[in-house]
């Protein structure tokens, strides 16, 4: 299913996410973005990949309370769903399971030419 | 917290675009973004940090408007399905319309390419704003003022040395005629042969191929530059370089280099650049003192100035600098500068202009005006059509606005049509365009690249034309239309206010106005042409053949003469200086009783049978005769020279060359005759026996002259093995002076004509959309008894008052403008009132055969076909 498959950055984001938690919302996923990777990236491209996968049905997000800092204004926190679990894992999976067919990689005779 | 806060102008913007409902999380993000920016960097960085975030918002998820663009996509494809719909459902409706723009815009573009080449001529050198070439205004002492570029050979020098302005002038000669040029066995005819100094290289941008550095090709006697065609020409595949060839006079000329073709769009055009130092006799070579003194005027000085705006400097200094150098002809000679931007096109009141390429200013302004009106013409078809047509789509848009289709959406939709169509009639005319090119080259004269039709300039203009077109054809029916109420639309009490109707009939007007013009300019200009062609020039030019004569004939001049004589077909023959169109030249005599002064006059030197080949007729006293008159020379003159000192006889007078004592006495006066053409006044004429003999003119008194040329031919190639047989015949000459007025007459018939076709088309369509819309109405007035006639008045009548008042406006307009033009001419018709008369009845009855047809088949339509379903 074309719908399960996940990009480099998207499946990026959504693991960071569940790495977050509570403090997921585009600024902060961009931060850690940044941080973890040392790629530059924008809130807006966050943003709109955030959006992407919650159309996709990965993600669910919820205004949350109002906090002094930002001027007063709401984040919106994002949170994985059992769908964005699965593709996660299926993610994984076929990584993996490329690795295991590959026995250089999986033995530990692992030798670059 | 501190001041520093996110760039406002950022913020707004982004709100400007942003979804409302995203406000509020994504201006906390990149407030956060922005502190935690500066928290690390200094404040300007995290101000263009915040406005790099903003930019990058800029996604279709987070677009404001992105939504109603996408039913904007959705709207046109449909609009654009319809579109094709209909246009296959009414072919003829389609047809017209997207016939008649298409033309116009195919005439346009073709027009706007000519123009466009025609502009911007000899910019291509670097030092272009700088040049200037020297002309002179020529006041004769009849009080007569012309102007020409002819100055005199120290002209260049004296420039240099006497005006700090100049920082460098040139001369340059193009020779009168062909020149043949022949190496080993073979020869070729070399069209523009250029004496030219080193200094014309600091001047112009004219590249030397090879040979060396062009300051020093040119200053030796017997150099020549060649262009790669004449050398491929002359010696085919072997080297040009350090090679001789015989020339101009006879003399052995040697490449020193290879010159680049002049461009395409240069008015100075050459084949051989021959070196001036030939020229000035000391070197023993050429010796043309008439180049290289003050007298002569035949040389073209071009003078290159420290800045472009010292020219009305210069222009001030030149009297003084004209009395320094010619005081005895201070009276006669004011010379000015032109620039050599200017030199193209403003040219054409320039007399005697040799070699180079010339436009005509009068020519392009004219063409332009025609080529705007085909264009109104065309777009004014194209905006009637469409409106009416588009005003009788009431129901559908009723129908849709019922469906919820908003106002903007039904203005989209004609919008979208209308552009649809013109870009499709853009396209198509590209193309005809393309195929078109090479035959308006060929009418012009020009070579004009294909890849021209399409530079940016002229899509531009295309792209501009089609906005304007389908702008007004569009919005005027789809605003008009969108507010209507769809249910009076739907409970058909709607109608049409006869106001939507005004604009119609006024772009109607307009469009038969132009027709009218457009006929009455084909008249008169066919008219003119006429009349230059059958004018009588003073003497019988039908039937006489000219040659120059060549080296082999000079040498058994009296044996060629008796063999040509004894042919038969042949009348006289005269072989002297002068023919018609060459061999005459302009200088000055001191007539008797002119207080000294000297007059200019054409000089004709002529031989005994010269009158008699010409028909040239005497008027009063006797033709020379050839014995007595050598030995004691006498003078024949003209009426014109009559006229010129207020002479009532001639015969008793004498006549003076400037530099000698002695006084020839006049024998005879010939009657006036025209030597060059229609377009100049008959000059005063001075002609006396004499026995150079650079012309044959040959009288002819057969009608076969395809027999006798081979028999003149194989004559001639006993005399000459040199030269080709070569000759030209005078009634040719004479029409190919016309060449103007030609090529003016064809293309104002064809733009005439193709205006008047896309009218008749847009009345062809307005009759046929009229008559669909009352269809009933006419079957219910026939079946009431009205007769054929009537029904037929009916239909016409529409068009009664556009075109009395389109009378009414195009007489007083092309009047004005035919007067003007016809001012060109020293010689021509007058404009009389039957080319109106006759423009006017032949659009009548132009627009009558038009629209009859339709009308005569809906007029005796059976009335039970129109009122049977209901």
């Amino acid at each position: 299913m074309n719908e399960m498959k996940l990009g480099n950055f998207e499946e990026t984001l959504l693991l960071l996410v569940g790495i977050l938690g509570d403090e997921a919302y585009a600024f902060r996923i961009g931060e850690e973005y940044e941080a973890q990777t040392e790629r530059p990236t924008s809130v807006g491209a966050v943003h709109s990949t955030l959006n992407r996968l919650s159309k996709k049905g990965f993600l669910v997000s919820e205004m949350g309370s109002p906090t002094s800092e930002r001027g007063g204004r709401r984040k919106r926190i994002y949170k994985i769903t059992a769908e964005g679990q699965r593709a996660l894992e299926l993610s994984r999976d076929f990584k993996l399971s490329l690795w295991k067919q590959f026995p250089a990689f999986s033995g530990k005779k692992f030798k670059f030419i | 917290m501190s001041k520093k806060q996110p760039p406002k102008w950022a913020t707004k913007f982004l709100l400007a675009f942003l979804k409302e409902e995203l406000a509020e999380e994504v201006l906390g993000d990149l407030e956060e973004k922005f502190y935690s920016q500066l928290s690390r960097y200094s404040h300007r960085k995290a101000r263009r940090n915040y406005w790099f975030q903003v930019l990058h918002y800029m996604r279709p998820f987070a677009l404001k408007y992105f939504k109603s663009k996408l039913i904007f996509f959705i709207m046109l494809k449909q609009d654009t399905q319809l579109f094709i719909r209909r246009l296959f459902r009414n072919k003829a409706d389609s047809l017209i319309s997207l016939g008649s723009i298409t033309l116009g815009l195919t005439a346009v573009l073709l027009a706007f390419t000519f123009i466009w080449d025609e502009r911007g001529f000899d910019a291509f050198h670097s030092k272009e704003d700088r040049i200037f070439r020297l002309n002179k205004v020529l006041s004769e002492p009849s009080g007569e003022r012309s102007k020409n570029a002819e100055t005199p050979g120290q002209m260049a020098m004296a420039l240099e040395e006497d005006f700090p302005e100049v920082e460098v002038a040139t001369h340059i000669f193009p020779w009168f005629d062909e020149v043949l040029a022949t190496y080993e066995e073979g020869s070729i005819q070399i069209n523009n042969w250029v004496f030219a100094d080193e200094k014309f290289f600091q001047i112009f941008d004219f590249k030397v191929l090879n040979g060396g550095q062009p300051t020093s090709l040119l200053s030796q006697p017997g150099k020549v530059l060649i262009t790669p065609s004449i050398a491929k020409g002359l010696f085919g595949d072997e080297n040009p370089i350090g090679k001789s060839f015989m020339g101009l006079s006879d003399k052995m000329y040697t490449v020193a280099g290879i010159i680049e073709e002049a461009p395409r769009r240069s008015h100075i055009q050459f084949d051989v650049i021959t070196s001036w130092a030939s020229t000035t006799g000391d070197s023993g070579f050429l010796d043309f003192s008439f180049m290289n003194n003050w007298l002569g005027q035949t040389v073209y000085t071009y003078a290159l100035l420290n800045s472009p705006d010292q020219m009305e400097a210069v222009n001030g200094k030149l009297p003084a600098f004209t009395a320094r150098h010619m005081p005895d002809r201070i009276e006669m000679y004011d010379f000015y500068l032109q620039p050599l931007s200017e030199i193209y096109l403003q040219s054409s009141d320039l007399r005697y202009l040799r070699g180079g390429k010339y436009g005509s200013a009068p020519f392009l302004r004219t063409f332009s005006i025609i080529a705007v009106l085909i264009l109104l013409i065309a777009c004014f078809n194209y905006i009637n059509i469409t409106t009416a047509r588009s005003l009788q789509r009431a129901k559908e848009v009723g129908v849709k606005k019922i469906l919820g289709a908003q106002n903007g959406s039904i203005v989209q939709q004609f919008l979208t049509e209308t552009l649809l169509m013109t870009t499709l009639a853009a396209l198509l005319a590209c193309i005809f365009a393309w195929i078109l090119l090479p035959q308006i080259n060929l009418w012009f004269q020009k070579d004009i690249p294909v890849s021209n039709l399409l530079q940016p300039l002229s899509i531009g203009f295309l792209v501009l034309i089609i906005l304007i077109t389908s702008f007004i054809s569009g919005l005027f029916p789809g605003v008009l239309l969108s507010k209507f109420r769809p249910i009076s639309v739907l409970k058909n009490t709607f109608r049409l206010s006869p106001a939507g109707r005004m604009p119609r009939q006024v772009l109607t007007t307009l469009q038969l106005s132009v027709g009218i013009g457009l006929i009455a300019g084909t008249l008169l200009l066919n008219q003119q042409f006429r009349y230059l062609l059958n004018r009588d020039l003073g003497f019988d030019k039908d039937q006489v053949m000219v040659m120059n004569t060549p080296p082999g004939v000079k040498k058994n001049l009296a044996a060629f003469r008796e063999e040509l004589n004894a042919l038969a077909g042949i009348q006289s023959v005269s072989i002297c200086q002068a023919a018609m169109g060459e061999g005459s030249f302009t200088t000055t005599v001191i007539p008797e009783g002119n207080n000294n002064e000297e007059l200019p006059a054409v000089l004709f030197r002529i031989d005994s049978v010269y009158l008699q080949t010409y028909g040239i007729n005497i008027v009063e006293g006797r033709p020379l005769n050839r014995t007595s008159d050598i030995q004691s020379p006498g003078l024949l003159v003209n009426e014109s020279f009559l006229k010129q000192m207020g002479w009532a006889k001639g015969t008793d007078k004498t006549i003076q060359f400037p530099g000698t004592e002695t006084r020839f006495p006049i024998h005879g006066v010939v009657k006036d005759f025209h030597y060059n053409s229609l377009h100049e006044q008959v000059d005063p004429i001075v002609m006396y026996l004499d026995n150079r003999n650079n012309n044959v003119s040959v009288r002819l008194n057969t009608e076969l002259i395809s027999g006798l040329l081979p028999k003149m031919e194989q004559l001639w190639n006993r005399f000459e093995q040199r030269y080709p047989f070569d000759y030209y015949f005078i009634d040719d000459f004479f029409a190919t002076r016309y060449f103007k007025e030609k090529e003016m007459l064809r293309i104002i018939s064809v733009f005439a004509a193709l205006a008047i076709f896309i009218a008749c088309l847009g009345f062809y369509g307005m009759v046929a959309f009229n008559i669909a819309r009352r269809k009933k109405e006419i079957g219910i007035r026939k079946v009431l008894g009205a007769s054929l006639p009537n029904v037929f008045a009916l239909l016409t009548k529409n068009f009664m008052l556009p075109l009395i008042l389109a009378l009414l406006l195009a007489v007083p307009v092309s009047l004005h403008f035919l007067q003007q033009w016809l001012q060109n001419f020293t010689y021509h018709v007058s404009l009389s009132w039957w080319i109106f008369v006759l423009s006017g009845l032949l659009m009548i009855l132009i627009m009558f055969l038009t629209v009859s047809f339709q009308t005569l088949k809906a007029a005796s339509a059976n009335p039970v076909d129109s009122l049977r379903d209901e």
